[in-house]
């Protein structure tokens, strides 16, 4: 089936790092906006069913190896952390960023234009 | 098929035996007021080794070398084996410079007395654990000999789990020797600890049996949890006399919570049970007895049992488990491996099993 864009919310609508939620039809999407960024993947955790985009956005946290001091990753994408169980997903690519990346989340592209975004479904 | 036995208890000596092997003010304690003992107020049945090898056979006492080649190598068509000996003299003694001074004296000796007498005889080495300077000491003064081919390390509820960083030192001379760790259950040891089962105090040794493999459970998360395996990654660490059943349970939750509370140990770069696959191998005795014997192939299927399970005969301790054994067991299991491939690997023993291939970590990089 042929994407299409479909008008989503305002962009005024989105606050730095707190999910925004969608609905087109039963399909739900998280809209969040980061660093300028507004990514968007669907609100519905691959693991349990979890509604996700009512978790967390978080920066992951890295570590230089065993008995280092972990410490947070500015530079790499964001995550959400799904309110449930607390899996975490790569707002960017909706992989899991455990070391086994699967199962991943849908994410959609987004475009702004004249004050709208748009989500391609 | 050749056999490798992955855990032989020898005895201890007698004083008479060993005590030139052991340096002062040692000596002179023991010679007058014997070794000092922890006791766990546990009694086992009849001394804990079978009962039909308490008396001389064929003229070979059950103390000396010569028996285990008759009894066990030369019956089982036993290719190679793993002298691990009897823990009591050492394990859960808290003072390090005592128990590392006997650690140096049995090693001697069993150097010495046992491991000339039969080529098909491997030694594990005891050091003090609880003092790893110590024991990186002893690892590098025996570490090399081709036929030390493990390090002992006795397990209960220890004083300090093993993935803390207090023992890394002894992980990474162990690493270096290319030799792996062979955990061991230590009844005598738990008073000296913090309990004999994750509960709290075994009131028997019935008990206290039945709960070894709970030990296991928490040690290797301590290990992997705590990195060892992504900071070592060549260790190797065989658990015995655990069984195999409870393995499912822990990876599987290890992994699924790992899911959620990966932030927390963001070290590691691959889920907890990759590292147990990679790194840790588990013996079979004393092997579960499921009232339907299916559930126990389900079960070692589960855990890829044909990659990590290692055969052991406990001999000549009671609940003794003959090679005959697995392949009635596990039916559709490859024996090959489990009867000595895996072990040959896990203890780096060449295709003659008569000692080690390579004796350095960076031999084999």
């Amino acid at each position: 089936m042929p994407k299409t864009w479909r008008e989503a919310c305002r962009v005024d609508d989105l606050t730095e790092d707190v999910p925004h939620i969608v609905a087109f039809d039963a399909l739900e999407i998280g809209l969040i906006k980061h660093r300028g960024t507004i990514y968007a993947l669907r609100n519905r955790c691959t693991h349990a069913g979890a509604p996700l985009c009512k978790g967390r956005i978080v920066t992951p946290i890295v570590s230089d190896g065993p008995g280092q001091r972990p410490r947070f990753d500015h530079d790499a994408p964001p995550a959400i952390s799904c309110p449930w169980h607390h899996w975490r997903f790569d707002l960017a690519t909706g992989r899991s960023l455990a070391p086994v990346p699967k199962p991943t989340v849908r994410t959609y592209e987004t475009k702004i234009d004249d004050g709208w975004v748009y989500l391609c479904l | 098929m050749q056999i490798i036995d992955c855990d032989i208890h020898q005895p201890n000596p007698t004083h008479e035996e060993w005590l030139e092997f052991l340096d002062e003010p040692y000596r002179t304690e023991v010679a007058r007021y014997g070794p000092r003992r922890v006791n766990s107020g546990l009694r086992f049945e009849e001394g804990g080794s079978r009962w039909d090898l308490q008396e001389p056979i064929n003229g070979i006492r059950p103390s000396e070398p010569a028996f285990y080649s008759t009894q066990l190598f030369d019956r089982y068509g036993i290719q190679a084996g793993l002298l691990s000996g009897n823990n009591g003299l050492v394990a859960g003694i808290p003072d390090p410079d005592y128990v590392e001074a006997l650690a140096r004296a049995l090693n001697d000796y069993y150097l010495e007395r046992w491991i000339p007498a039969d080529p098909r005889f491997n030694l594990s080495l005891r050091v003090a654990q609880q003092d790893p300077a110590e024991a990186v000491r002893e690892i590098d003064r025996l570490g090399d000999h081709p036929r030390v081919v493990s390090v002992s390390v006795f397990v209960t509820a220890n004083r300090i789990a093993f993935g803390e960083r207090f023992y890394w030192p002894l992980y990474e001379a162990a690493q270096r020797h290319n030799l792996p760790l062979h955990f061991h259950p230590s009844t005598t040891a738990v008073i000296a600890n913090a309990a004999s089962t994750a509960a709290g105090m075994a009131t028997t040794y019935l008990e206290s049996h039945v709960c070894l493999p709970q030990f296991y459970m928490a040690q290797v998360a301590s290990m992997v949890l705590n990195g060892v395996f992504e900071k070592f990654p060549r260790l190797r660490v065989g658990l015995i006399e655990g069984g195999i059943s409870w393995l499912p349970h822990l990876l599987w939750r290890m992994d699924s919570e790992f899911r959620g509370l990966r932030q927390q140990v963001p070290f590691l770069k691959r889920m907890p049970s990759e590292y147990v696959r990679s790194n840790v191998r588990l013996a079979t005795q004393p092997l579960e007895e499921p009232d339907n014997p299916k559930y126990l192939g389900q079960i070692f299927d589960m855990v890829g049992g044909d990659d990590i399970v290692m055969y052991a005969s406990d001999f000549p301790h009671w609940d003794f488990d003959e090679p005959d054994r697995i392949g009635r067991a596990l039916p559709g299991a490859d024996l090959d491996k489990i009867m000595h491939g895996n072990a040959a690997e896990f203890f780096n023993l060449g295709d003659d099993l008569t000692k080690r291939t390579t004796l350095h970590a960076q031999d084999v990089a």
